[in-house]
């Protein structure tokens, strides 16, 4: 055996074992999953206390339940909800969050990117609003777009949302603080429009004033904004505001495992869960921490809202 | 997962060059300088506590009870001169994958000449080169503090991304820093067997945010260049 190729080929083996990319472990959902203190604590002890709600009066009475719960275990302090054109400022949903205590982040609507007077319908929005302090402008601005309907790219996305800004230093510096749009939470294409966004000036705004978010689905995605928030957005703070999986089962290893994750790359002061509710079908259903709010108050409960909604 | 290539590395590292001492004790002392170029694949092991103490260049030597752990696999190719060549005995190109756990970083190549030195049944190597990739997110780390008036700080510690990786991501999504590395070799038949240490000069970031209750941010930003040191232990033949 003149040129033995089992070294390097138990060394291939050896990666090709190891490098699994992080799978996550399913936890079923169980009877006895709230009652396992060891997981209650290991869960709770890297959750962050932040959720994505769709407003919607089919789910008030579940959500206004579901709230209570979480805040009567310190794992809910914020909500993340969106303002449409249509969204009536007295919405019940709202009204309940607000009057839960519990913080809100606005996300203005896609919608709203397009309109011609943009600094009127920002001050119509704090106006129905003024208890929110933090306000998105705009989510997966270039991927959520009726299809029909008029596009955006990151040039025009950063034109409009620089005369926003200017509009708040101006007249609410004080009063709100504004969050980006959040890329795209997978794959490259979030990483290289957030890159574009700082080559159109975002990195030239007050980093007081400003706090970057990233919708955070995959690590690998994750891993490719580092050199932008190490470099050219040092200074500025980083919220995720969405994330999670499409698997109930999966819904606890993606928190044990993946938030505290999130939390070291990204240096990210809060991550928020997707979605409270996504419906009872569609895409984004399975990520949702309760389902069927119709069936209240025996809606249905994940095996994560579980765990987070038990005593340690 | 951590202790069996750790155990591994400490064995080769240990357990070979001793045996292979004595068989090739006569064969060197006849020889002359035998060049060639060689194979090599192997483990490393990085262990350290960079994140918590207060010195980043301090390096707990406890082998396997450190807090910090990483491990690596590298597979290299690397060619003596038959004749030193501008002082140098030959040079080197190669591969390492940190953390096995992760595919999408920990990638990194490396570049280096070296300089070797027969010592009876051995051979003392020095090597200085270039290593350029990405960089395992094991050296990302924050750690958050919130007071009762809800203010936040933290300290983000992070390998400083200084380079491009073509192709991929962004433009600034790789690292690239020098190195050295000290080791002992032996190469009997058309075989090689080395161990050592490879310190790296990665430059990191260490940020403190403090963000009060009114959203005021304050930061105090520092850069700094750091040693960041593991064993390694590898197998190799010669291919040419």
């Amino acid at each position: 055996m003149k040129h033995p190729l089992v070294p390097s080929l138990l060394v291939l083996c050896y990666i090709c074992a190891a490098c699994d990319g992080g799978t996550l472990t399913p936890v079923a959902p169980s009877a006895t999953l709230s009652s396992d203190i060891g997981l209650v604590r290991s869960v709770s002890a890297q959750w962050s206390p932040y959720v994505g709600v769709h407003v919607t009066g089919q789910a008030l009475d579940t959500y206004r339940n579901a709230i209570a719960a979480l805040r009567a275990n310190g794992h809910l302090r914020g909500v993340r909800i969106e303002i449409t054109p249509t969204l009536n400022p007295n919405d019940p949903v709202v009204r309940n969050i607000s009057s839960a205590g519990v913080e809100l982040l606005a996300l203005i609507g896609n919608e709203y990117l397009f309109a011609e007077n943009i600094e009127l319908e920002i001050d119509n929005i704090f106006a129905n609003f003024p208890g929110i302090r933090y306000f998105q402008i705009g989510n997966e601005v270039t991927s959520i777009l009726p299809p029909t309907g008029p596009t955006l790219n990151i040039t025009q996305y950063m034109s409009v949302f620089q005369r926003i800004y200017d509009h708040v230093q101006n007249h609410y510096s004080n009063r709100v603080t504004l969050l980006t749009q959040s890329p795209l939470g997978t794959g490259t294409q979030g990483p290289m429009e957030l890159e574009s966004m700082v080559a159109n000036g975002l990195a030239e705004m007050n980093p007081d004033n400003i706090i970057i978010a990233i919708n955070a689905y995959d690590l690998d995605s994750a891993v490719r904004y580092l050199g932008l928030l190490g470099g050219s957005l040092r200074k500025y703070r980083v919220w995720v505001t969405e994330s999670g999986v499409r698997n109930p089962d999966l819904h606890i290893s993606w928190v044990r495992d993946n938030y505290p994750k999130l939390r070291n790359l990204l240096r990210a002061e809060r991550v928020y869960w997707y979605t409270m509710w996504g419906g009872d079908n569609g895409q984004d259903t399975d990520f949702s921490l309760v389902k069927n709010p119709g069936h209240y108050p025996n809606y249905w409960k994940s095996p994560l809202f579980q765990v987070l909604t038990a005593s340690p | 997962m951590t202790n069996l290539p750790s155990r591994l590395a400490l064995l080769i590292c240990l357990v070979i060059p001793v045996n292979i001492e004595a068989q090739e004790q006569s064969h060197s002392d006849s020889a002359s300088r035998k060049s060639g170029t060689y194979l090599k694949a192997g483990l490393a092991q990085w262990q350290g506590n960079i994140f918590s103490k207060n010195s980043l260049t301090q390096w707990d030597v406890d082998l396997f009870g450190a807090d910090y752990e990483l491990t690596s696999v590298n597979l290299t190719i690397e060619t003596y001169f038959k004749n030193t060549l501008l002082q140098l005995s030959g040079l080197s190109v190669g591969y390492r994958k940190d953390n096995l756990h992760r595919a999408e970083s920990g990638h990194m190549i490396s570049g280096a000449v070296f300089r070797d030195f027969d010592i009876k049944a051995f051979a003392l190597k020095a090597s200085i080169g270039i290593e350029w990739g990405m960089p395992s997110f094991n050296f990302d780390q924050t750690e958050f503090a919130s007071a009762d008036d809800g203010t936040i700080r933290y300290r983000h510690t992070y390998i400083y991304r200084n380079t491009d990786i073509p192709f991929i991501g962004t433009t600034s999504d790789g690292v690239a820093y020098p190195f050295i590395e000290l080791s002992v070799v032996q190469r009997p038949w058309f075989l090689l067997f080395e161990t050592g240490m490879r310190i790296g000069f990665p430059t990191f970031n260490l940020d403190d945010y403090e963000v009060g209750p009114t959203d005021r941010v304050t930061h105090e930003l520092n850069r700094k260049r750091v040693m960041v040191p593991y064993v390694f232990a590898d197998i190799g033949f010669r291919l040419f």
